[in-house]
């Protein structure tokens, strides 16, 4: 398998860091190479587009410029918001001579220049394209008896113009992802909706009611847990989920996991090793469950 | 959340001596608004829209359809355009090939440098540039990779951050703000 | 008395039929060539046309019927055009006539064969939500009413050539390729509903009450699976509140075609009419929509009557997404009524996608052989703005939605206008 460069964006090495241990102890086992990326920067998402989009376009830039650098051309991201950001990036500069050398005039000024080569590609594609299912099934070192709520999050699929992968409200890749640990993925409503992520701090009133749309549903699905692919969306299930309760007054008891996460739990690896304390919801029920 | 009896309320009547019909061409001219003109309100976009659903004080419709218009001081100094989730949805319903979305951004873009932004976006703005990170590393941070056998948060780029936002412009429009909402 | 240049009409929808026996009636010799068992096309399969609410097997039949007896007319069904070869005066035509296992002199249509057939399929004249035998006509008014076996699903059992009294099954009938010589051609290969499965938000194909149009016209049709009731197909139970979707496909420059169909807005009117006629005890319907548009001759009155007299709800909001509800396999639209700015989730029994029209897969066939310059949609190109039956093939002529699309009275005018343009080129 080739080797890709690996762009774990800001969110999951401060705030979700048993993402990053699933992700790297998963790939191991896997045989999946990545290369750490050096001098990177924040990859400037949506909160940055919003105010000034050129500087969100040459900060995005540099950070592909520097894949190049590494003589690779594939960026991996675990994280949603960074794949839809780079990969969005990407398409415009390798789509627009006039737009790239507009970039590529404000990156001569940090000594870089980037030559619209790299493919960007989210962790969850790299699983399925190129590790496959069979494998994955393989690797299980026993199935995991779990009721599972897949979360694809706003921006794995979407805006389907750019990242070009296809999706229905009934099917999606994921799906096969979590059926081949064992888990079984459940058909619940609106999994393809909105949780309010990155509402956050703006408004916490409207972030709170919709996440709360998005647990109830949940509930009713009567889930074991919910797994998600990227550190906001896991980061609202989790933390989000206290928050909710005690604004609303309500228990859901819904762990939330990351998909490396469930993979590791599946090839053995223990909830210590992968970093799962860290979470605010217990998951021990979860633990207890799947031994 | 369905009404059978529709209550109108009747709201002021809008000048047109106080609409601008430049508006929409100055969204039209940016990169990430140039679909608007596209747009004849057919409200799928809100149709599908999650935020809608909760809070009937924000609809992308609303949003293109006042820029249309040229109700540029409503829809700049507005709440509205910072509610958005960016969730894409409405993008990806459009059958106009509207980019609602990224119409939204843009005129974000236009709000910014007439002083209007979410407070909360400005803060990750300063965070961003000043350390590299969207939310400044703590110690306490560093401690819990340490206890998992992770490498301590790695360095970012901060001078380069600082070189790109000089020559892009972004430095004086981040540190000037002082109207704020 | 036949003069010796015939004319060949491709498809045997209302406009092949109509301008066949306009040629016919000048005393000209007319193929009629249709690659279904029966001919009739889409107008067959409705129950009622607007907006007269005309019955549409009614007005159509005599002119099928017309069509089988004419003296002048040889009516060449579950045929297909395979050659074209020669000029504008002197076409050299090669007609592939399918084998349907059945002796057509012979066939009193009697059915008996089908009542013993095993062989149970669905029917595509049904849109697939009804069933016919594996020997079958597509439709119980069928011209001509000869039985077809249809090969695919035949487990040549032979009950039906042992129950035929007319001794009409004949299992060693053959492929049958005719050469006709002709001095114009009519298109009349008409349309294809849009495939709404393309629009995943309305899941059309995953949702079983979610229906598009032509499913909808044939629970509608006397002659169609539910006997003119309409029930839901998930659970058989009749639905109260029935939501119609306006510019399925239409509109669309993201998802399907950028034009408007036309029709769509007229017909889902008449659909919801209809369901509030053949549902005993009320139907709710309502219209999502963009625009409507009611131009044509009776158009505005029929839009009109159907709120005031008839209870049509319409609420002007293309429609966000539909949500199946699990349990009941009730569906939620998501939609914004656009002239009061409020948002509802609208909880219905079923929901009826107005899909557009898109040229015909037999359209696209014919056009392999032909090479006809096609716009991008793929309908047939005109030969200037004010030749507009005429395509830019001398000799060759079209009418009906291969040009464009239309409803009927225009597409039988325009079938009578290609008749005559194509019977200039036959005297």
């Amino acid at each position: 398998m080739k080797e890709f460069a690996l762009f774990s964006g800001c969110l999951i090495p401060t705030r979700v860091p048993s993402y990053d241990v699933s992700l790297r102890k998963t790939a191991e086992k896997l045989n999946v190479h990545f290369r750490e990326m050096e001098n990177t920067t924040c990859c400037a998402p949506v909160g940055v587009l919003s105010l000034d989009y050129l500087t969100s376009l040459s900060l995005g830039a540099r950070n592909l410029a520097i894949v190049e650098e590494m003589g690779l051309d594939t960026m991996c991201t675990p994280c949603n918001g960074c794949f839809e950001g780079l990969d969005r990036i990407a398409s415009i500069l390798s789509k627009d001579q006039e737009t790239l050398r507009q970039v590529n005039e404000i990156l001569a000024e940090v000594g870089k220049e980037y030559k619209a080569t790299v493919k960007v590609r989210h962790l969850a594609e790299i699983y399925f394209d190129d590790v496959g299912i069979d494998k994955i099934k393989e690797m299980m070192v026993k199935p995991l008896d779990l009721r599972v709520g897949i979360r694809p999050g706003c921006h794995l699929f979407r805006p389907i113009e750019v990242i070009g992968i296809d999706y229905s409200e009934r099917y999606f890749f994921l799906d096969d992802l979590i059926n081949a640990t064992g888990a079984e993925s459940v058909y619940y409503k609106h999994r393809l909706r909105c949780c309010g992520g990155l509402l956050r701090n703006v408004s916490e009133t409207v972030t709170e009611a919709m996440l709360r749309d998005r647990l109830i549903e949940l509930k009713e699905a009567e889930v074991d847990c919910v797994v998600t692919v990227c550190p906001l969306c896991f980061l609202q299930f989790d933390l989000g989920q206290k928050l909710v309760e005690r604004k609303y007054k309500e228990q859901y008891n819904i762990p939330s996991f990351t998909y490396s996460e469930l993979l590791g739990l599946g090839m053995g690896l223990s909830a210590k090793e992968l970093g799962l304390k860290t979470h605010r919801i217990k998951i021990d029920k979860i633990i207890e469950k799947i031994s | 959340m369905s009404k059978d009896e529709i209550d109108i309320q009747l709201k002021e009547p809008i000048q047109t001596k106080d609409l601008d019909p430049e508006f929409k061409y100055e969204l039209a001219n940016t990169y990430l608004g140039k679909s608007i003109e596209a747009c004849f309100k057919c409200g799928a976009c809100t149709g599908g829209c999650p935020v809608s659903i909760l809070t009937e004080v924000y609809k992308p419709r609303q949003i293109i359809g006042e820029t249309l218009l040229g109700m540029r001081k409503e829809v700049l100094a507005g709440r509205m355009i910072w509610l958005c989730a960016t969730c894409y949805t409405c993008e990806d319903r459009c059958p106009q090939k509207v980019n609602v979305t990224d119409v939204i951004l843009a005129i974000r873009n236009i709000a910014f440098r007439k002083g209007y932004a979410s407070k909360a976006l400005i803060e990750q703005a300063k965070n961003m540039v000043e350390t590299g990170w969207i939310q400044r590393p703590t110690a306490s941070m560093n401690k819990r990779r340490e206890a998992l056998g992770l490498s301590p948060l790695p360095k970012k780029a901060v001078e380069d951050i600082q070189k790109i936002i000089k020559a892009t412009g972004f430095d004086k429009l981040l540190y000037k703000k002082e109207d704020e909402k | 008395m036949l003069n010796e240049k015939a004319v060949l009409v491709i498809g045997g929808g209302v406009t092949g039929i109509q301008a066949a026996i306009d040629v016919a009636n000048q005393g000209i010799k007319t193929y009629l060539v249709e690659k279904t068992p029966s001919v009739g096309g889409h107008m067959a399969q409705l129950d009622k046309t607007f907006p007269t609410l005309d019955c549409s097997a009614c007005i159509l039949t005599p002119k099928m019927v017309d069509v089988a007896r004419h003296p002048n007319i040889e009516l060449l069904t579950y045929s297909e055009v395979k050659e074209v070869s020669g000029t504008a005066g002197d076409f050299i035509i090669k007609i592939e006539k399918k084998p349907r296992y059945v002796d057509a002199t012979k066939c009193t249509g009697c059915a008996h064969c089908a009542i013993h057939c095993p062989v149970e399929v669905l029917n595509d004249f049904d849109e697939m939500i009804g069933v016919r035998k594996a020997i079958y006509v597509p439709f119980p008014q069928a011209v001509p009413l000869v039985y077809t076996i249809d090969m695919d699903n035949c487990i040549e059992c032979e009950l039906c050539k042992n129950v035929c009294e007319a001794e009409a099954v004949n299992f060693d009938q053959e492929l049958e390729e005719i050469e006709v010589n002709v001095g114009s051609i009519i298109l009349a290969t008409g349309y294809d509903l849009f495939d709404a499965t393309k629009l995943k938000n309305y899941g059309y194909g995953s949702y079983d009450n979610v229906l598009s149009s032509l499913e909808f016209e044939r629970l509608l049709s006397a002659s169609g699976p539910a006997g003119g009731h309409v029930f839901r197909l998930s659970d058989g139970k009749i639905p109260r509140r029935i939501a119609f979707l306006q510019c399925v496909g239409s509109r669309d420059s993201e998802h399907g075609m950028p034009y408007c169909s036309r029709v769509c807005c007229m017909y889902a009117i008449k659909n919801a009419i209809l369901a509030k006629d053949h549902i005993h005890g009320g139907c709710e319907t309502t219209i999502y929509y963009i625009d409507v548009r009611a131009f044509g001759k009776g158009f505005e009155e029929f839009y009109q009557n159907s709120q005031t007299r008839f209870g049509v709800k319409f609420v002007r909001g293309k429609v966000g997404e539909i949500v199946e509800d699990v349990n009941t396999n009730n569906l939620i639209v998501r939609v914004e009524n656009t002239e009061t700015g409020q948002l509802f989730e609208d909880e219905f029994d079923m929901v009826v996608l107005s899909s557009g029209l898109v040229p015909s897969q037999g359209s696209a066939e014919i056009n392999k052989i032909l090479n006809l310059p096609i716009d991008q949609y793929g309908f047939f190109e005109e030969l200037n703005r004010i030749s507009p039956v005429d395509t830019k093939i001398e000799g060759v002529y079209m009418a009906g939605v291969c040009e464009s699309v239309k409803d009927i009275p225009d597409g039988v005018s325009q079938a009578s206008a290609a008749a005559m343009r194509a019977s200039l080129k036959a005297i």
